[in-house]
């Protein structure tokens, strides 16, 4: 049966190492706020762990809560790797099934366009609106779905993989509270719901 | 034991019976005299002659005229006393150990009348004492004579003189004089049978010896040794040999000069293993001769304790004992003379001290396995040692250390195969800790095969980081592998000794001769292993994430990785600047508001876009593409640069607002504002080389290799 399971990594402030993040919870370990790694594990396939650092651990966490909300109001969502400043870094993309009781999907893509690569979907962060955002990637979503996406660089397909929605929503719940127990509280930065 | 004697005691000990030796002198009481030497039976010396004397006429005196006691009271005997003198006469008592002593009239007499002079007194107590001492003398005599004989019994007379002796050695008062007296002169009388008993067993003794060794030599032994002592001697070489020594042609004189300037050990050591046949038919030239004419005896104990007879029979030809000493035993231990003697001359050994100092030699003298009765075979290894020595006497330590630790086995494969100038060579490009780690586990042929192939040097990288069986595994457990390495040794030596002596061990080699192997031609692993140990790139689990991530593209990524590495050693994280990370390092005021680029930007874009600062780690090389800074960017310029970007007439217009982050392109640069804070804090050339994230991971899979 295909499942899904994700969970935050965080790197080390003293190694370059990554550890889970209940672990920099439970002993207290300091860690670098500007790193993290997800790992999507997909029908047994782990899918981004030690292969991207998606940066800023607050913005990932503000993704994953912004995600949630679209995805109840079965909108899509993207979350896009928190290093900023750095274009060709991998945008995931969650589609919520398209009739109940199908599965959600999940893909990721690149987008190799100067300006909209460095927009995340919060306001602004590169995009004063993240409606821009969606609105482009619904425009060029073949294209970024496409055989790029298919064969990236980075040797890790991930293109509209099936996965039960419930347990998309409970894991990127438990990934939203994981993150604030490693921040403390809710991230910092602010966007208008 | 006493070894030498000289002339006047030899003289003495021509009597029957040899001096004794010194005797006790503070225990008993009465008063003792070092025995002087004496023939038993005989009385010898004045003081002996006087004790004999003196009891003979005490003895005759007191027991004609009156018995028990010399002094008569005037109340208790039928003699009628003598009128007492007016003047006390002296009183003396004899006290143990220390003869006569002034005491009381009353005490010694008990109140009687004397009726002795004084004269008469002191010749009766003197001569007491006298007899004593005499007798003591006679026992001692005697007891030193049984001790040099083997098989004598002590007579009981004996026996019964040393009681009288010890009965009387006691305080003696002057009423006990006369009764100690008889004792002991009675004493006296029987130690002269005692005396002639020991000589008759003396005599029949040395009779049983002649008999046995023959005149020559038991007369020659006993003239510095007791019969006991011949007796141990005969028994540890045999009579035979003895006999033969006594009587097979040696001179009178030689035979003297040996048994007198050798020590009976010596003695033994060289005859033990002979036997006195071997003795005989060499006796005219045998060592110890040689020694002990030109030599001092202590000279010859010392070579004759330390060497063995056939190290000896090789040496004393040519040098005397002290020579011996002085260049070859001193120096070397005895030890390694006879090992160097059973492979090499004399004047070998001296022509390797001579080329070499005395402290190598005894270094190549311990030699492991040093085989014995192995003719041709040490000849053979002779003449290569001569040879390898007169061709590595510039590097004779080389020598010395192979020689020390390798067995004689090991040290063939090197010295046997090839002419001497070229084993020397080889043996000094590799080196003795290489040589030492790869001979014991390779043959000759692939020793060689391995030098010519992989050159010395390289053979030196190996043998420091492996033994010759991992160089084997690498050579022969691959065949791809081995002819990449077959033709690195033909073509690229200096790279593949270069790597080989950076790469901690041999499954490291491996892995990088396999993965080059497979994506690269010689020339290119060439390259890369002489980049490698260029940048001490050689941890294993680096380098295979290296190849892991680099596929076949590892000459791109190490010309990547090199361009870094001309300005980066690896150790950067975020670049460092002075003053505090919040401090401006270039700001302007645009708006009524403060813009700034802060110091701690300016090293966050050093660590991400500077081949200088790149941080290498693989967090910073996971974040995606990198894009760079052109080589040779200082912090200044970069500096300068974000002060352009502010400056830039156009800042405002392209970073509106107060909030979130916008990264845009803006006076030629790829900057990243953040709003709320009026920083840039991204800055990149647009157009730089942007590495991707594939890319910059193997450089820093190769970074982080290094070691």
């Amino acid at each position: 049966m295909i499942s899904i399971r994700i969970s935050i990594r965080l790197h080390l402030a003293v190694d370059d190492e990554w550890v889970p993040a209940d672990l920099v919870v439970a002993d207290g370990l300091p860690i670098n706020a500007d790193a993290s790694a997800l790992s999507i594990v997909i029908d047994d396939t782990e899918h981004l762990l030690g292969v991207w650092n998606l940066g800023r651990v607050d913005l990932i966490i503000a993704q994953a809560d912004d995600c949630l909300r679209r995805l109840r109001r079965t909108e899509p969502a993207i979350l896009r790797s928190a290093v900023l400043g750095v274009l060709g870094v991998p945008y995931l993309l969650f589609d919520p099934p398209e009739r109940e009781g199908e599965s959600a999907r999940v893909s990721k893509f690149f987008i190799t366009d100067d300006l909209v690569g460095s927009w995340l979907p919060l306001p602004g962060w590169g995009v004063d609106d993240p409606q821009d955002l969606f609105d482009w990637v619904e425009q060029h979503r073949s294209e970024l779905l496409g055989p790029a996406a298919a064969e990236p660089e980075d040797g890790d397909p991930m293109v509209e993989l099936a996965v039960p929605f419930d347990e998309l929503l409970g894991q990127l719940e438990v990934l939203a509270a994981t993150g604030r127990d490693v921040l403390g509280g809710d991230p910092v930065v602010g966007w208008d719901d | 034991m006493e070894h030498h004697r000289d002339s006047a005691t030899a003289a003495v000990v021509a009597a029957p019976v040899r001096a004794a030796s010194p005797v006790r002198s503070t225990a008993t009481r009465i008063q003792r005299q070092r025995p002087a030497r004496l023939a038993v039976g005989a009385a010898v010396g004045a003081s002996e002659r006087q004790a004999d004397h003196v009891a003979a006429d005490v003895m005759r005196a007191p027991s004609t005229t009156a018995v028990g006691s010399g002094v008569r009271t005037a109340i208790s005997t039928r003699i009628q006393p003598r009128t007492p003198r007016s003047t006390p006469i002296v009183q003396r008592e004899m006290v143990a150990g220390e003869g006569w002593k002034v005491g009381t009239l009353a005490s010694w007499t008990g109140g009687g009348t004397l009726t002795y002079s004084q004269q008469q007194l002191d010749k009766k107590l003197l001569g007491l004492t006298d007899a004593h001492k005499a007798l003591k003398t006679k026992l001692d005599s005697a007891d030193s004579g049984l001790a040099e004989l083997s098989g004598a019994k002590p007579p009981p007379n004996l026996a019964e003189a040393k009681q009288v002796y010890a009965d009387w050695d006691i305080t003696v008062g002057f009423k006990q004089a006369d009764e100690a007296l008889r004792a002991i002169t009675g004493a006296i009388a029987n130690m002269d049978g005692v005396s002639a008993d020991v000589t008759t067993s003396y005599t029949e003794e040395k009779k049983g010896l002649t008999k046995r060794l023959g005149g020559g030599i038991t007369s020659a032994l006993l003239a510095t040794r007791t019969p006991k002592e011949v007796e141990a001697l005969a028994g540890r070489v045999t009579d035979q040999t003895l006999r033969t020594l006594g009587g097979g042609g040696l001179s009178t004189v030689n035979l003297t000069t040996l048994l007198t300037r050798i020590n009976t050990d010596a003695l033994m050591i060289t005859l033990g293993p002979i036997g006195g046949a071997w003795l005989f038919e060499n006796i005219d030239t045998y060592p110890l001769i040689e020694l002990a004419a030109n030599s001092t005896h202590a000279q010859v104990d010392d070579v004759t304790t330390r060497l063995t007879p056939e190290v000896l029979n090789k040496l004393t030809p040519a040098l005397d004992a002290g020579t011996i000493t002085s260049s070859l035993l001193d120096p070397l231990s005895a030890e390694v003379v006879e090992k160097l003697l059973k492979e090499l001359t004399l004047a070998q050994i001296q022509g390797l001290i001579t080329d070499l100092g005395a402290p190598r030699v005894k270094a190549m003298g311990v030699v492991k396995n040093n085989g014995k009765g192995r003719g041709p075979e040490l000849n053979k290894r002779r003449t290569s040692l001569k040879a390898i020595l007169a061709a590595l006497k510039a590097n004779a330590d080389l020598l010395v250390a192979l020689w020390t630790e390798l067995s004689l086995a090991n040290f063939d494969k090197i010295a046997d195969a090839k002419p001497a100038l070229e084993v020397a060579a080889m043996m000094s490009g590799i080196g003795a800790p290489s040589l030492l780690k790869l001979v014991p586990t390779m043959t000759q042929v692939e020793l060689y095969d391995h030098a010519a192939r992989l050159t010395k040097d390289g053979l030196k990288g190996f043998g420091e980081a492996m033994s010759g069986k991992d160089l084997l595994a690498v050579t022969t457990a691959n065949p791809g592998r081995d002819v990449m390495l077959t033709a690195l040794g033909t073509t690229h030596k200096a790279a593949l000794a270069a790597a080989t002596t950076v790469f901690a061990d041999v499954a490291t080699l491996n892995l990088v001769l396999d993965r080059c192997s497979a994506h690269l031609d010689v020339a290119q692993t060439a390259g890369f292993l002489a980049d490698a140990a260029a940048n001490r790139w050689k941890k294993a689990d680096n380098l295979r994430a290296f190849f892991d991530k680099a596929g076949a593209n590892i000459i791109a990524r190490v010309n990547v990785a090199k361009l870094f590495a001309a300005e980066n050693d690896g150790s950067h994280g975020a670049a460092a600047g002075a003053g505090s990370p919040a401090g401006a390092a270039a700001q302007a005021t645009l708006g009524g508001r403060i813009y700034k680029a802060a110091i701690g930007d300016i090293n966050h874009y050093m660590a991400g876009h500077s081949y200088s600062h790149f941080e290498m780690s693989i967090v910073n090389a996971t974040r995606g593409p990198s894009t760079m800074w052109p080589t040779g960017t200082t912090r200044g310029t970069i500096i300068a640069n974000a002060q352009t970007v502010l400056d830039d007439p156009a800042f405002l217009a392209t970073f509106p607002g107060n909030a979130g982050y916008l990264p845009r392109d803006i006076a030629g640069f790829n900057a990243g504002v953040d709003r709320a804070l009026g920083r840039i804090t991204q800055l990149y050339p647009v157009g730089g080389t942007e590495y991707s994230k594939p890319v910059m991971e193997a450089v820093v899979h190769l970074f982080k290799s290094k070691g």
